[in-house]
């Protein structure tokens, strides 16, 4: 409005010249956290600027497009004011001074860690985070048990019922929420919350004993709860605990995601490389987790270490390198120590890669030796060495990220999700020059994690398999060549809508279009060819008026680009879509629930596929299956329901509290 | 009389009074025979609590002749302890017992005792005062009033009443620190372990005390369990903010304050405070209308309910009543009865994980040999479930350690009191082991198990079930 009014009509002459908006906003972050503000050798690290995508703000809080920081403390029964980042005093100066004291600046972290985390993101991704939508009506995560048996919807029933979901713009930010040692995603609020609280009588370290930390003043702890959220956005079903992996996925992923956020601040990286001599299986804080918060409750050291833990030698406490062992997943039931042997596998990948490409450069420094001399290493290999572990690392976290697109919609396992990794990265580089999958397969077989099915452990066996491959294609073409063909036209119909400038919430509404138009293909399809659509796409025929009719439902549609690393190989555009089914189970016989009178002890089971869709060459090219009648799947999810109850279960049964539960005050974040 | 009957050293039965332990043990000692009393409780959700405990504690004079050789107070909780209330009548028509047993934890006197009591009283009292004063806590009510069921000023007097009654008859009140000598030879400069005890004898049996820990086994339980440490952080933010709303004031708040050592109302807010009060504004700070209408985050903050987390503190205060609940379980007697043949009889109470932890990396000295706990555990011929068989009451690789055939194990557990209690696997496992008698299955009792004929006419089925070991 306001540039309207001062631009009157100058015809025949030019425009004034504009100013383009700049592509980043620098902000002043704790590199790690306050805790390394108090070290004298590591001052120089101890706070970063962080490049955050440029973006006008809705108002302060800031509150932008993606995230809006809210500072309300209700343990302190006050409102802190919202930071101006536009301000000019702010702008000058990146932003306000790294500060414990300044609420504001508090402000500014969550939101400049939270922004760079999105943006590690949509790099990887090549599309547009969203957060999960919110169930209006009712007011529930999961549909309550009932809702299963109702009687078959028509499609307009089913969806108008899609529209109790709402779409969620903002992920709110509350940086001072409570008071305790706890930091938290809910996925009731699509809020984080961050804790604060006095450091424990005996704390270690840096924390001073009743001194306050603040979860929100931790890269690591903002960056973690922040990809709970942005993973929930992406695979809604990850936070139902059907078997012992998923919620470990959960926190394995955030804390993967955090760790190498490490390696995008070049002055740190460089740092802990001279510290470390080069050689990153030593202690450093890249490997390591929460260092304050750790400390900070008594703990010895940072709350979590992907390569090392903290063992008592001749009655002094010492930091040792975790050694690989196939046997720990076996006896590690628990979400986060779980997580953590997830973390370390990946961790170790990275780490046989980083060492691959750089014993050049460590050869080149040794006379050809590879073996440096004591001492301090010259700034010139600290400098190259850091530049590969930033792109070695920048590698790593996409291909972990990229992997989300080829997990199953349900249920996942690390086993599956190591076959994801593989065949996302495969999609992606053809060869594989540098041993990235090799190393993948190599560190997660030495942390025991291998798909249960897999006969050999070898990179070929563990893709998943084409779907040419699987079953007589050129038949199945041939006889449904109509069908293909009106799935092919569908979909290139609603690619032609895609793109690129479109907003978050047009993306957001588009993808509600695609999912109906392929509901009604597939719907379609399995109507008339059960046996066929349970073959290839592992869907049942669905079972209208049964009490478990396996109402097929499009979970989720989405455009997954292929940006080629190298020239040989094409971009492109597949289409991964989502199909769920869900069912009553029975826990004695492991059947379907066939009335509606027992109910009482089922359990709600569910099934599903991730289907991967080349959009140019219109081709269906994978179909991860979790079949619905699976007994397998179906004993194992009861056997961990019956075995896996926390201590908060023996009273209550609260959904979507696992995130509250899990990231409690035992100092698990 | 109830006693072994021939060829047996000693016969445990079970009372089925409902939801809670009542045991009565009577062991061989020489020729004669020994009573023990295990606990008389009820869960407060039974009906009829008053008739079906003087109907049980009356069986227990009728078959004792009013005369106890022990009575073990394993722990403070409603339905361990109540029956001394219920039954008060009928209690103190017994003429003798001898001695009352408890773990160090029910000495008042005792530093580490009134330590952790402080802590289960600070929680109690935190969470209690939410319950009433803050209307927020109403969502979470039900769930918090019947974990807190469980203790109270009622429970602290039946276990008082008990007490005393052991006095007046005569008892010698045994405060029980756990038995066993470190087995690994402590370096010079150390001083030994407090009181190492060799085992008592009981009738032809001893008596091994392994539990509640004490000393390094007591502080690496607190440090490392899981619900000491969640019950301090809980407690911590609660307090805090207590100490901070001086809303809704009230004498009671006031009091409570006064007890926690947290400043009146008003007074002292800002050492709780994180930040400046330059930074600090209240809804209706007159500031805010000086601010740009678009910095007034108050009204961003209430325009959508659904998102606000004014309540979100309240899940703390629910944790800490459970925390606080599991802390009084550890601190349960743990013993164990050993025969000549070197057999063991293990009652535990409600023991969680912490306390079977400490019970390990010792040796016993019993009548003259030193054994340590997988001995002890290798040779039980009886267990009494831990907690009603609940899911972290009985230690998974203890368990595995008991014998694989033949153990005979007594669960006091009823249906549709708690949504997991009895645990499922648990309770698979031990039948894989051996005869499982459950309290609310007495009258379908089979061999080694018998039920009594008498029908109760409070619970509709056997009065108890006995076995002869």
């Amino acid at each position: 409005m306001a540039s309207q009014k001062s631009q009157p009509k100058l015809e025949n002459h030019p425009p004034i010249p504009a100013y383009a908006a700049p592509p980043y906003r620098e902000l002043k972050v704790f590199a790690v956290d306050p805790s390394l503000a108090l070290k004298v050798e590591a001052l120089e690290v101890a706070t970063t600027t962080l490049s955050v995508r440029w973006e006008d703000y809705q108002a302060p809080g800031p509150i932008g497009e993606y995230l809006e920081v809210i500072d309300i403390d209700p343990a302190s029964r006050c409102y802190y004011p919202p930071v101006n980042l536009t301000r000019p005093e702010v702008l000058a100066n990146s932003g306000l001074d790294p500060s414990e004291g300044d609420p504001r600046f508090h402000q500014q972290m969550v939101y400049a860690v939270a922004m760079k985390t999105i943006q590690s993101f949509e790099s990887a991704l090549g599309r547009r985070i969203h957060w999960a939508s919110r169930r209006v009506n009712p007011m529930k995560l999961v549909e309550p048990l009932e809702s299963v048996l109702d009687k078959k919807k028509s499609l307009e029933a089913r969806k108008a019922e899609d529209e109790y979901y709402e779409y969620i713009p903002h992920l709110r930010i509350y940086p001072h929420a409570l008071r305790g040692r706890n930091a938290y995603y809910d996925p009731l609020r699509k809020s984080l919350l961050f804790g604060y609280f006095p450091a424990d009588a005996d704390a270690q370290g840096s924390a001073i004993s009743g001194g306050l930390v603040f979860t929100a003043l931790s890269f690591d702890i903002v960056a973690h709860e922040t990809t709970h959220a942005i993973l929930d956005g992406l695979q809604r079903r990850f936070i139902e605990p059907t078997n012992p992996d998923v919620l470990a996925f959960h926190e394995a992923f955030a804390d993967i995601v955090a760790l190498f956020q490490h390696f995008t601040m070049p002055d740190l990286l460089e740092y802990q490389i001279a510290k470390a001599r080069g050689d990153l299986e030593t202690e450093n804080v890249l490997a390591q987790l929460a260092t304050q918060f750790g400390e900070g409750l008594g703990k010895h050291g940072a709350l979590r270490d992907a390569i090392g833990k903290i063992e008592t030698v001749d009655g002094k406490k010492q930091w040792q390198r975790k050694h690989p062992d196939p046997t720990e997943l076996a006896s590690t039931p628990e979400a986060h120590a779980r997580g953590g042997i997830l973390v370390s596998a990946v961790f170790d990948a990275f780490l046989e890669i980083y060492k691959h490409r750089t014993a050049d450069l460590l050869r080149l420094a040794s006379d050809g030796s590879g073996v440096l001399r004591p001492g301090a290493i010259a700034p010139d290999l600290v400098k190259r060495l850091a530049e590969e572990a930033a792109k070695v690392s920048k590698h790593v976290l996409s291909i972990c990220i990229r992997a989300l697109d080829y997990c199953p919609p349900i249920d996942i396992t690390f086993g599956e999700y190591l076959r994801a990794i593989l065949t996302a990265d495969i999609e992606l580089v053809p060869n594989d020059r540098f041993g990235y999958r090799v190393a993948f397969v190599h560190a997660f077989r030495k942390w025991g994690i291998f798909p249960k099915e897999a006969r050999t452990l070898g990179v070929q066996t563990l893709l998943w398999s084409r779907l040419g491959g699987q079953i007589d294609w050129s038949r199945f073409a041939a006889k449904h060549q109509t069908w293909l063909e009106r799935f092919s036209k569908v979909v290139k119909r609603n690619m032609n809508r895609y793109s690129v400038t479109m907003s978050r919430e047009e993306v957001w509404e588009w993808s509600k279009d695609v999912r109906w138009d392929l509901l009604e293909l597939f719907d379609e399809f399995v109507e008339s060819h059960g046996d066929e659509a349970l073959e290839i796409f592992g869907i049942e025929r669905e079972r209208p008026g049964s009490v478990n009719e396996y109402k097929l439902e499009v979970h989720s549609a989405r455009p997954s680009f292929r940006i080629p690393v190298d020239a040989n190989t094409p971009p492109g555009i597949d289409l991964v879509i989502q199909l769920t089914q869900k069912a009553l189970v029975q826990p004695d016989d492991l059947d379907d629930v066939t009335t509606a009178a027992r109910t009482e002890s089922a359990f709600l089971f569910r099934g599903g596929s991730t289907v991967i869709y080349d959009v140019e060459r219109s081709e269906f090219k994978y179909v991860i299956r979790k079949r619905i009648k699976s007994k397998t799947r179906r004993a194992r999810q009861r056997d961990f329901r019956e075995g896996s109850l926390n201590l908060e279960d023996l009273y209550f049964e609260r959904f979507g509290d696992q995130f509250r539960m899990l990231h409690s005050e035992l100092g698990e974040l | 009389m109830f006693k072994p009957k021939p060829g047996s050293t000693i016969a445990v039965r079970m009372y089925c009074q409902g939801f809670g332990d009542c045991f009565l043990v009577a062991v061989q000692d020489g020729g004669s025979v020994k009573h023990l009393v295990i606990d008389c409780g009820i869960h407060k959700n039974c009906k009829n609590k008053e008739e079906r405990m003087r109907e049980v504690v009356a069986s227990i004079r009728k078959e004792t002749g009013g005369k106890l050789a022990a009575l073990a107070i394993t722990h403070e909780h409603y339905d361990h302890v109540m029956g001394f209330e219920f039954a008060k009548d009928e209690w103190n028509k017994f003429t003798k017992i001898d001695e009352i047993w408890a773990g160090w934890t029910e000495n008042e006197d005792d530093p580490d005792t009134k330590r952790i009591r402080q802590l289960g009283k600070d929680a109690l009292r935190i969470a209690e005062t939410a319950l009433h004063h803050m209307p927020a806590f109403s969502l979470r009510r039900e769930e918090i009033e019947s974990i807190f069921a469980s203790t109270g000023d009622d429970v602290r007097a039946a276990r008082d009443f008990a007490i005393q009654l052991g006095k007046q008859k005569g008892a010698t009140i045994e405060y029980f620190e756990p038995m066993g000598l470190p087995s690994e030879p402590r370096g010079e400069g150390h001083s030994p372990a407090p009181s190492p005890k060799q085992a008592i004898k009981f009738g032809d049996l001893h008596l091994v005390v392994l539990g509640p820990p004490r000393g390094e086994k007591l502080a690496k339980m607190e440090k490392s369990s899981e619900m000491f440490l969640r019950a301090r952080s809980n407690l911590d933010s609660m307090s805090n903010f207590l100490g901070l709303n001086a809303a809704p004031a009230s004498d009671y708040l006031d009091r409570l304050r006064q007890e926690l050592g947290l400043p009146r109302s008003g007074e002292g807010e800002d050492q709780y405070q994180p930040f400046d009060s330059q930074f600090r504004f209240s809804a209706t700070d007159p500031r805010w209308d000086l601010m740009p209408p678009d910095e007034r985050i108050q009204l961003r903050y209430r325009s959508e309910p659904w998102r606000a987390i004014d309540d979100a503190w309240v899940a703390d205060a629910a944790d800490l009543a459970l925390n606080t609940d599991g802390i009084t379980n550890n601190t349960s007697l743990a013993f164990a009865l050993i025969d000549g043949a070197g057999k063991s009889y293990l009652f535990v109470g409600d023991a969680q994980i912490g306390n079977w932890q400490s019970w390990g990396e010792k040796s016993y000295p019993v009548n003259g040999q030193s054994i340590g706990i997988d001995q002890i555990l290798g040779n039980v011929a009886f267990y009494k479930v831990g907690h009603h068989a609940s899911h972290n009451a009985t230690m998974k690789s203890s368990l595995h350690k008991m014998p694989s055939s033949n153990l005979v194990s007594m669960v006091t557990v009823e249906t549709g009191f708690y949504k997991s209690i009895p645990k499922a696997p648990l309770m698979d496992e031990l039948k894989r082991r051996g005869p499982v008698q459950r309290m609310d299955e007495a009258s379908s009792a089979q061999a080694p198990f018998v039920a009594s004929t008498t029908i109760s006419q409070w619970t509709q089925r056997p009065l108890y079930v006995e076995v002869h070991l």
